[in-house]
């Protein structure tokens, strides 16, 4: 489970998150939407670990991210919105020094991660140095290394921008399988019909808070022009001068 | 009606202008003073390491010899300036700064231009020695030679640096034939940025090990195929080799002993500055998520490094030429630089996360003020040095927090 407790960020004088908390359960996905700006990112980066937060706490797996990082980051997994890696390396070789960091069973791993390759039809391009990869297959690798070790608690930032459409739909079918084992996975992205469709709730974040969480009763069936989440998204980010936090 | 060259050169300037007040600004009043700090005791010593010769030769060959002996070290500047500004446009060539300037209408003379004038900033710095070059005149020659040869060195400078620039921005061969016809900057711009596809290399063994072996293994496989930390390494292990061989070249024992110390101190600074930029290199979105921690940074390079340093001291202590009393004393005199050198260079990469660049010129920079007190009160660079250690120390905690070093 992934909670986070009134987390506040600054940048300078701007309020990038605002006592943000809310809690993503085991075996649930649970989509992030705002606008840009809204501070999405902020929050996935700090929920990852990557900045501390002003004030507040994110427990990862019931161990703080900050306070037990070491903890918290054995059950984490965190695909970046711009990945970057060591460029000289091959995928397969960055591959199996995350398995080594993560102290994953060697053979094992190295099995699951040919296969999620293959899926992600990243296979072709294993052996050769990521420096000479485009920004999809970046992102596919930076995916694969996320949920290479199957975590409990999963962080996607606009995971599956740049996929292509065989390769999302195996991306989409790992994080289905990933929650059903159990994992919490909290899903950023921009494209609301991709979050309609793989997300069990959504969380909306406007101007550094949370305007509303949303169940997947609050949305219902799709629509041909724009999505049913999509105009709710719309209506909430332009009546959120005072927004709702739940 | 597209817009006249003329018309763009104030869009130009103010872009030149703002860059650098971002620049200058984003340094901040801690490292302007540092900098400052470090171009003072540059340029004291260029002063008095060009003064005192000059004086001999006005005495011994009078004011030509001096002038002549002055406007061919500033002509040694010019081109050290010429040599730093092309390499910089090399540089800038493979990832040029800035927008897509082929998706903008603007002409190639003026992306040439600007990029010259980026890469010509660095070249800068030469002018801190330089003048003080110059000021080591004042008192010996005539004020009307003097100002003759600031007035030439100005010219040869702005004129050598763009001339470097132009020859450096189009010195690489283009094998893609439509590309071959376009203007030099066009050239360069469509070669930049392009993901090359690369050769294939031997898939890895997955393994179970401590998390610190698995970073040090990345370590060495990212600095055996990247290009200058590869020849950094390179050098480091030509140094220690070089300092045992010294042991058994020349005949004074004093001298061989200086001459190996000497090659073991080169290694140190290099394996300092490869460590400074291994510590700084990870990737923060990488790395920063996997369950690594700071001592493990530090273990996956410190223990290469002291195996890699210890061996080399036991060679040293076992050599022939060395008497067995001498031994104890030669392996505790030098482990103070094996240890604080390498050391320094690593914590100052460990407190910079994500900015190998900034971690390597700090570095580079504690270093040439160390030589130069060192030159200017003997042993005072190793206390610098220790200075800078401890700061640095101080500092390593910023790994945990990227975004606030």
């Amino acid at each position: 489970m992934l909670e986070l407790r009134a987390l506040t960020r600054r940048y300078g004088s701007r309020l990038a998150l605002d006592g943000v908390s809310f809690a993503v359960p085991r075996g649930r996905i649970v989509g992030l939407l705002g606008a840009n700006g809204a501070g999405k990112s902020t929050l996935l980066r700090t929920a990852a670990g990557l900045q501390p937060p002003d004030s507040g706490a994110v427990l990862v797996d019931g161990h703080d991210a900050w306070a037990s990082p070491l903890a918290a980051k054995h059950a984490l997994g965190y695909a970046a919105e711009e990945p970057s890696f060591h460029e000289e390396l091959s995928a397969h070789e960055y591959l199996a020094f995350v398995a080594a960091v993560r102290g994953l069973e060697p053979a094992a791993a190295s099995e699951r991660a040919l296969r999620l390759a293959h899926a992600l039809e990243l296979s072709p391009r294993l052996d050769e140095p990521v420096r000479g990869f485009s920004h999809g297959m970046r992102k596919k690798l930076s995916f694969l290394a996320a949920v290479l070790h199957e975590p409990r608690v999963l962080l996607c930032d606009e995971a599956l921008e740049g996929f292509d459409a065989p390769s999302a739909v195996a991306a989409k079918t790992e994080l289905r399988r990933l929650a059903r084992a159990g994992s919490a996975i909290l899903f950023s992205s921009h494209v609301t019909e991709t979050v309609e469709r793989l997300c069990d709730s959504v969380v909306v974040l406007h101007e550094g808070r949370v305007a509303r969480e949303l169940g997947r009763a609050d949305w219902g069936a799709g629509d041909d022009a724009t999505s049913p989440l999509e105009r709710v998204f719309l209506e909430l980010i332009g009546s959120a001068r005072t927004p709702e936090v739940r | 009606m597209p817009p006249s060259m003329a018309s763009r050169t104030p869009a130009f300037r103010a872009l030149r202008a703002r860059l650098l007040a971002r620049r200058a600004a984003g340094m901040g009043t801690r490292l302007w003073v540092v900098t400052l700090s470090l171009a003072a005791c540059v340029g004291a010593f260029s002063y008095w390491q060009v003064r005192v010769p000059l004086d001999g030769t006005l005495r011994h060959g009078g004011a030509g010899a001096a002038t002549l002996r002055l406007g061919l070290t500033l002509a040694v500047g010019v081109l050290a300036a010429g040599a730093i500004a092309a390499s910089r446009q090399v540089t800038l060539a493979a990832e040029p700064p800035g927008p897509e300037w082929l998706a903008l209408p603007v002409e190639p003379a003026w992306v040439e231009r600007h990029l010259a004038s980026e890469a010509r900033l660095p070249a800068l710095t030469v002018l801190v020695p330089m003048s003080a070059t110059w000021l080591a005149g004042v008192g010996l020659l005539s004020p009307f030679m003097l100002l003759a040869l600031a007035a030439a060195t100005a010219v040869a400078f702005a004129l050598v640096t763009r001339v470097a620039c132009a020859l450096a921005i189009r010195a690489p061969k283009v094998s893609h034939a439509a590309s071959r016809r376009l203007p030099a900057a066009w050239r360069m711009l469509v070669s930049a940025r392009r993901p090359a596809r690369t050769a294939r290399v031997a898939a890895p063994r997955f393994r179970r090990e401590p998390r610190w072996r698995a970073l040090a293994r990345l370590d060495l496989a990212v600095s055996l195929r990247a290009g200058s930390p590869r020849a950094r390494l390179g050098f480091t292990a030509l140094a220690l080799v070089l300092s045992v061989a010294a042991w058994f070249v020349g005949v004074d024992p004093r001298e061989q002993r200086a001459q190996a110390f000497a090659g073991f101190s080169l290694a140190c600074a290099m394996l300092g500055v490869w460590a400074a930029w291994r510590a700084a290199a990870d990737p923060p979105s990488a790395v920063r998520p996997l369950p690594l921690t700071l001592a493990d940074s530090w273990r996956a390079r410190a223990i290469p490094m002291a195996v890699l340093l210890g061996v080399t001291l036991a060679l040293h202590a076992t050599v022939p030429q060395v008497p067995w009393f001498a031994r104890l004393g030669l392996a505790l005199s030098w482990t103070l630089p094996a240890l604080l050198v390498p050391l320094f260079g690593l914590h100052l990469g460990l407190s910079l996360p994500g900015r190998p660049l900034a971690a390597e010129n700090l570095y580079y920079g504690w270093l040439v003020a160390g030589v130069i007190a060192s030159l200017a009160i003997p042993l005072f660079g190793w206390a610098l040095l220790a200075a800078g250690f401890v700061q640095a120390t101080r500092r390593v905690s910023r790994w945990r927090t990227p975004e606030v070093a």
